[in-house]
């Protein structure tokens, strides 16, 4: 038997599927709206129904062509620079203490990028304990800027159990920074992360040019064709949207850019051939740079990156 | 300008949630590929259509190993690769549907990795996530 609470329960709860009827509509309505009557979309990411993870039915007709830009990593760089027998040096790593200076979101950035690539270089020399209080620091300074959950404490342990092993730790810091990078991007933070991108190629660039004055032959040669990253990395932030900061930081890496141009390029075709199932890459073009352009290029890099960490 | 604003709010919840399952469908199908691998910092994905290009030019270091893996949704069909070397000249293509290619280099060359997605005839056409990924070792 119904009493009237019942009968205003029931009342209350048609009026509550109405309400819900006609949000459920509207949003609909919206969505058909939106899709049939904003015109074309040239965009690559407008979708449709979702039909599984991944796609969708598009009302896009017309074509692009999209461009990826990508720099190689401090870890790449801290990599090719052990290999010509370079030696580690703490001294020359940014002073951990300092991370708590920076208090705004581009410092930060940058910084972290620093950081980053001190990390890297500590990782790839099996510097291990080094590495874990750089992994501190960095886990620090991406909380500081609103991607730390990145760096979960899961993470830090991870490192700290293969704190022994140089292939798990270069495993988990590029993780970690894959996931830094792709967060603050998803995030719309786009200058953010080409701060920190160019801010780890200066670092790891100073890092391989303390020593450039008793350099061998090698470690010559592998400065020198860090000028075809420098291009990458310039290419890779002055795509994204120049936020002031952003501005600034590619005008501060000028002197870097004229210290390069005078390194020499020597133009070769390649040759592929194959070991194994992969591809060996010979010739292609070769780098060269003189006594008195290393030391340009050493010169201006320590002072970009001084004024990067001030 | 009511309507504008609706369009514009309503595309970009659309484009942003075709974005989050982009990042998901990268992370569980194409991240894989890369194992044995330290994958670089950088994501490259984009949400494509039947004849979208895309491509990527970086750099590559001597002595180091590297994997380049292409994955892109099925619903795009069997999508083709090649790298150009700095010449513009093609060194390789993945005539064989292979979804990734390992190589290392003697100098320091930047390579162009072009991606074709087929064309089609369909009436209706899906849009479907395409990622680029790199990967290094010793």
């Amino acid at each position: 038997m119904r009493t009237p609470g019942t009968n205003l329960q029931i009342r209350t709860n048609l009026k509550r599927m109405n309400k819900l009827r006609n949000t459920l509509f509207l949003g609909l309505a919206a969505g058909i709206f939106a899709l049939t009557s904003c015109g074309e979309q040239s965009s690559p990411t407008t979708s449709g129904d979702s039909l599984s993870e991944g796609a969708s039915v598009t009302q896009r007709t017309t074509r692009l062509k999209k461009i990826f830009r990508a720099a190689p990593t401090p870890m790449e760089t801290a990599r090719i620079v052990q290999k010509t027998g370079a030696q580690f040096s703490q001294e020359h790593l940014h002073s951990a203490l300092a991370a708590s200076n920076y208090v705004t979101a581009d410092r930060q950035a940058i910084n972290l990028g620093v950081y980053g690539a001190d990390l890297s270089y500590a990782t790839i020399f099996e510097e291990n304990a080094i590495s874990l209080t750089y992994l501190e620091v960095v886990k620090s300074l991406a909380r500081d800027l609103g991607v730390g959950d990145v760096i979960g404490d899961d993470l830090l342990t991870r490192a700290e159990e293969n704190r022994a092993r140089q292939d798990s730790l270069v495993a988990i810091v590029s993780e970690a920074f894959f996931n830094m990078n792709e967060k603050l991007k998803s995030n719309g933070q786009e200058d953010l992360s080409g701060m920190l991108v160019a801010a780890g190629w200066v670092e790891s660039l100073y890092l391989a040019t303390r020593h450039a004055d008793q350099a061998n032959e090698e470690l010559r040669t592998r400065i020198a064709e860090q000028k075809l990253v420098m291009e990458d990395v310039l290419d890779l932030v002055t795509s994204y949207e120049q936020s002031p900061e952003l501005k600034a930081m590619v005008a501060q890496l000028q002197p870097i850019v004229t210290a390069f141009d005078a390194v020499e390029k020597e133009e070769a075709n390649s040759n592929v051939s194959k070991s194994g199932g992969a591809l060996i890459i010979g010739g292609g073009p070769s780098y060269t740079a003189s006594e008195e352009v290393l030391s340009q290029i050493t010169e201006a890099v320590g002072s970009v990156r001084n004024e990067l960490i001030k | 300008m009511k309507r504008l604003s609706l369009c514009i709010a309503v595309l970009s919840l659309l484009s942003a949630s075709a974005s989050a399952q982009c990042r998901t469908f990268t992370k569980r199908n194409c991240l894989p590929v890369l194992e044995g691998y330290a994958q670089n910092d950088n994501y490259n994905s984009a949400v494509l259509i039947a004849g979208d290009e895309a491509e990527l030019s970086v750099t590559f270091l001597p002595s180091t190993e590297y994997r380049v893996a292409v994955c892109a949704h099925p619903v795009l069909g069997d999508v083709t690769f090649d790298i150009l070397d700095q010449q513009g000249i093609r060194i390789w293509s993945n005539s064989n549907g292979e979804d990734h290619v390992d190589f290392s280099l003697q100098h320091a060359q930047r390579l162009r990795f072009r991606i074709q997605v087929p064309d089609t005839d369909a009436a209706i056409l899906h849009e479907g996530c395409v990622s680029l990924l790199v990967g290094s070792k010793d």
